[in-house]
């Protein structure tokens, strides 16, 4: 058994380049977000029972569990699927948990932790494909945001974690701004997809060009966050500009990303290409030195959009 | 009346269409036929401006026709990523908010709540033909409709163009089928060398057929006599 799963180690290891390749932005901000939760979570977790330890293990090894898609090529190719699955779940939640272990002492719940994640890969699995994230996450959601729809399908659990994050804004008076700043780098990820034609003469062009649609994006940003702000205002009012500052970024990256979009469209091409200026943008949000920069390129981007539009739709 | 006059596309410098002329009634299914190759796709993505840069002419009813106007299922549809067949026909149906979704999936029976991801190839067709339907066009381009279908489907897609058809639609269609271009179409333009050789009426369709053998058998005849020669 320990055989297959060195095998199965190796074959992750040399696995990883592509797999940070392909987790494109949300992968690579993930990372620093991560580190926020953890960091974060440590803190709240200073007066929390010991037994939340081994459950945030549990449930990380559950969620992983279904939605890998790779259970039927690891039976085929011959691995000890339910072990291979165990030890990989039960190495990256020890990984996860031992902030807290360490902030808490409460070393007795490590093997509970390690157990109860083992376990998980045993889990039968389901065998038809589905969104991981409950429908209620969408359902509320105007289907013409179809592009918050589907990515809330794909990072629902890490925008609805940030989420959270924004009712915390009376603990801090920068929470709120640190959280709509994280947003803001989510969102060129929310826009990594180009639609088909039908879909963009019916929304976009007959919907009222892109500056409506940017602006109903923008509404929603304004609908989720009304709760964050509130408490932002209440608790620190003296900071109110804090808010808008947040609320400006997320804007800048919502125009970015659609004019983006849009700008850069090609017919065949189902992605959009991440490129220099998107990086761009997402660093102005840290470094607001590139602000001008960032600028100068949505202007281009809005002008080689409406070209666009004008070639492919209008007579 | 859709009139299509002196389209021309290309490839940068390959002339894929050299100044093709068109015309198809209202009520019409014009069938466009031609080898693999021949610039069936590249016809329609031109109408639809996808693509390849091109110039000509497009008019319905004597009026310019936008390409925005135009509905076009192509041969291998494409759907946003994690969208439900019920969103896809929700958006495409945007503008024309009458279509009852539910009752044209009454024909095809698609599981219209699942992601599309889980769609075999016929049903993405399917789901890709009742978009272009949501959207209300008038003009359809239809680039091998019946490929991936099942028999049952076929049926299906034979008897709503002719509804279409009722409905006074003009449809391009392209298809490899001879029996399909024999059932549905009322005229065929067959496309070769950049050029449409010869359209056929209805009544035609023998000649269409004698017409494809014989260009068959010309190119062929000097390969089999190559292929049957001793070695």
């Amino acid at each position: 058994m320990m055989t297959s799963f060195g095998g199965y180690l190796r074959f992750r290891i040399r696995q990883l380049g592509r797999i940070l390749y392909s987790a494109g932005w949300p992968g690579v901000v993930a990372l620093p977000l991560l580190l926020v939760f953890a960091l974060q979570g440590v803190e709240a977790m200073g007066g929390a029972p010991g037994w939340s330890i081994p459950l945030i293990a549990v449930l990380l090894s559950i969620s992983w569990h279904y939605r890998r898609k790779d259970h039927l090529f690891l039976k085929r190719t011959g691995f000890a699927v339910g072990w291979i699955l165990g030890l990989e779940y039960a190495m990256v939640s020890t990984l996860v948990v031992l902030p807290l272990l360490i902030y808490s002492g409460n070393w007795p719940m490590l093997p509970v932790a390690i157990l109860g994640s083992l376990a998980c890969g045993f889990l039968p699995v389901r065998t038809v494909q589905a969104s991981f994230n409950p429908a209620f996450i969408v359902n509320w959601l105007p289907v013409t945001l179809f592009e918050w729809r589907s990515a809330l399908r794909r990072y629902g659990v890490l925008f609805a974690l940030l989420w959270l994050l924004s009712l915390t804004a009376p603990y801090g008076m920068a929470v709120l701004l640190i959280v709509l700043l994280l947003w803001a780098s989510l969102i060129p990820s929310v826009f990594e997809y180009q639609e088909p034609r039908e879909v963009t003469i019916a929304v976009i062009l007959n919907g009222g060009g892109l500056w409506q649609h940017g602006l109903r994006h923008f509404a929603l940003q304004l609908v989720v966050f009304v709760p964050g702000l509130a408490l932002h205002l209440a608790f620190h009012p003296q900071y109110w500009y804090l808010a808008l500052i947040g609320l400006g970024f997320i804007a800048l990256m919502l125009a970015f990303s659609i004019a983006y979009k849009y700008a850069t469209w090609h017919p065949g091409r189902q992605r959009v290409i991440q490129s220099l200026p998107v990086t761009l943008a997402y660093f102005s949000l840290f470094f607001p030195l590139l602000l001008p920069v960032v600028g100068f390129y949505l202007l281009r981007f809005v002008k080689r959009a409406r070209d666009h539009f004008k070639m492919a739709y209008h007579a | 009346m859709l009139d299509i006059s002196n389209l021309t596309a290309s490839y940068g410098n390959t002339l894929i269409l050299d100044a093709i002329n068109l015309k198809a009634a209202a009520g019409e299914i014009h069938g466009v036929l031609g080898g693999n190759g021949a610039g069936k796709t590249t016809f329609f993505k031109a109408l639809c401006r996808l693509g390849p840069s091109f110039s000509g002419a497009v008019s319905w009813e004597g009026t310019t026709l936008s390409p925005a106007e135009i509905g076009y299922l192509p041969a291998e549809p494409y759907f946003y990523p994690y969208q439900t067949g019920q969103e896809y026909l929700e958006l495409c149906s945007h503008r024309s908010p009458g279509f009852p979704i539910d009752k044209w999936n009454g024909l095809f029976q698609l599981p219209l709540k699942g992601l599309t991801e889980t769609y075999s190839t016929g049903m993405r067709k399917k789901l890709a033909l009742l978009g272009i339907l949501a959207g209300g066009y008038q003009v359809l381009l239809l680039d091998e409709p019946f490929g991936g279908l099942d028999l049952e489907s076929t049926e299906i897609l034979y008897e709503i163009l002719e509804e279409l058809k009722r409905n006074g639609l003009c449809l391009l269609l392209s298809s490899h089928i001879m029996a399909t271009v024999r059932k549905v179409c009322d005229r065929v333009s067959y496309l070769s060398e950049g050029q449409i050789q010869q359209t056929f009426d209805k009544v035609d369709f023998p000649a269409l057929e004698q017409f494809i053998k014989t260009k068959v058998h010309d190119r062929t005849k000097a390969a089999w006599a190559e292929i049957r020669k001793p070695l």
